[in-house]
């Protein structure tokens, strides 16, 4: 429990900073703060939730929806468009480091002088396609209540 | 011809090439300040709507958007560049907000515009040290989420914030972007990697890892994706292509880093 409460701050400043950086406005900086503590102690709550440790991507997948929800009530409340809320809440989750570590790890690879690693190239590969994921449910997530509440046909 | 038509321009409240203009310059404000294309196609929509122009056609590419708009038997199409692609929430908010307040009938054409203006001429609402300071702790944050140390938050916080201030030195001299986005990489882990074994950190890795995340180019993936899974596949693989060549300059940086540091183990 404290190692979840401390990782929910270490988010919240995450979130903080991005949404500084991102420009928004001064009355949302503490709601993004909230989205960004929210989103990462639920997926660490998701990803021990069952038995077997839950795939990364899917407790991201329902973090980052939850995220998004939570950013539709914010939006109402603070009178912003949710995306304030959603896109700083979901930056702690970012496979960011995942991300630079396959591209590092590809790099190394790309080098014709020494012979070629199988298994680390393996592993990096393994690295990539799950940041990959991750970063497609993060975007999904953050759609959910576009892909749920806010449909459209289209135009005729 | 030509006297009746600059008739009906004077006595209607605004020519329909106004009117397009006016819709233009929203759009273009929303992409260059990372809103995502179905937002920039929903807000010209609706604007159009309200504004009274009957039929609308609009073309959204991730440099330029095309509006086509008709009015009886006026048919105005213009084009407009989209030069900077960065982020301000301010903007898009304030952008929101004021086409609420023009369908409540609160704003006329007149101060959408200026309205518009004073959106464009607004200073950033954090100092520039603020900024500094907050993406700093943000990503002494992000190592502490990586399961570092102490001693690591408090390099990976400097050599961010130092980083932050490399960057905006040289987006001030106009830099291609790819050039900052690989020389930011390479002095913020050369410092958060030589502190972090200064200061005799257990996990200094998570230090140098994290130093660099003020990097990733989050919205423009977050973007991309949206783009993408709602079907706008031209922009969304356009955002997704300069995500993939930052992470590359950012890859590099990391790497050379590497190398000068003398270290091959991360």
């Amino acid at each position: 429990m404290p190692v979840l409460l401390f990782k929910a701050l270490s988010a919240a400043l995450a979130a903080t900073g991005f949404a500084v950086l991102f420009n928004v406005p001064k009355r949302t900086l503490s709601a993004c703060a909230l989205c960004g503590a929210f989103g990462v102690s639920a997926r660490i709550l998701l990803l021990n939730a069952t038995e077997h440790t839950m795939h990364l991507a899917a407790a991201t997948l329902l973090a980052a929806a939850g995220v998004s929800l939570l950013s539709e009530l914010f939006s109402r409340l603070l009178n912003a468009p949710p995306a304030v809320f959603s896109v700083p809440g979901v930056i702690p989750m970012v496979p960011g480091s995942l991300m630079f570590r396959t591209m590092v790890g590809f790099l190394r690879h790309a080098n014709a002088n020494v012979p070629i690693d199988y298994q680390a190239l393996g592993a990096d590969l393994q690295l990539g396609l799950t940041a990959f994921l991750v970063l497609m449910a993060l975007a999904v997530g953050i759609a959910t209540p576009n892909l749920l509440f806010y449909r459209r046909r289209p135009e005729t | 011809m030509d006297t009746s038509r600059s008739i009906s321009e004077t006595t209607a409240s605004s020519s329909l090439s106004h009117l397009v203009e006016l819709l233009l310059r929203i759009a273009r404000l929303l992409l260059e300040n990372g809103a995502e294309t179905r937002r920039v196609f929903e807000t010209v929509q609706e604007m159009g709507k309200s504004l009274g122009v009957e039929d609308l056609h609009v073309l959204v590419t991730h440099r330029s958007v095309l509006i086509t708009g008709i009015r009886g038997d006026d048919i105005v199409t213009r084009i407009i560049r989209v030069n900077t692609l960065g982020v301000n929430f301010t903007m898009l908010s304030g952008i929101s907000r004021v086409l609420k307040r023009y369908q409540r009938g609160e704003l006329t054409i007149q101060t959408v515009e200026s309205e518009l203006k004073r959106l464009t001429a607004m200073r950033p609402h954090y100092p520039r040290w603020m900024v500094i300071v907050m993406v700093g702790l943000a990503c002494g944050g992000f190592s502490l989420l990586f399961e570092g140390d102490a001693q690591a938050f408090i390099a990976c916080a400097i050599a961010a914030s130092l980083g932050v201030f490399v960057r905006q030195e040289l987006h001030h001299r106009a830099f291609q972007p790819l050039l900052f986005f690989y020389a930011t990489a390479l002095v913020s882990s050369l410092v958060a990697n030589t502190l972090a074994r200064t200061l005799h950190s257990a996990n200094p890795n998570a230090a140098l890892v994290a130093s660099v995340l003020m990097l990733v180019p989050g919205v423009p993936m977050i973007n991309a994706v949206a783009d993408l899974v709602k079907g706008h596949l031209l922009t969304g693989l356009a955002r997704a292509t300069t995500v993939v060549l930052i992470a590359f300059a950012v890859a590099l940086g990391l790497l050379t880093s590497m190398y000068l540091g003398g270290f091959s183990k991360y």
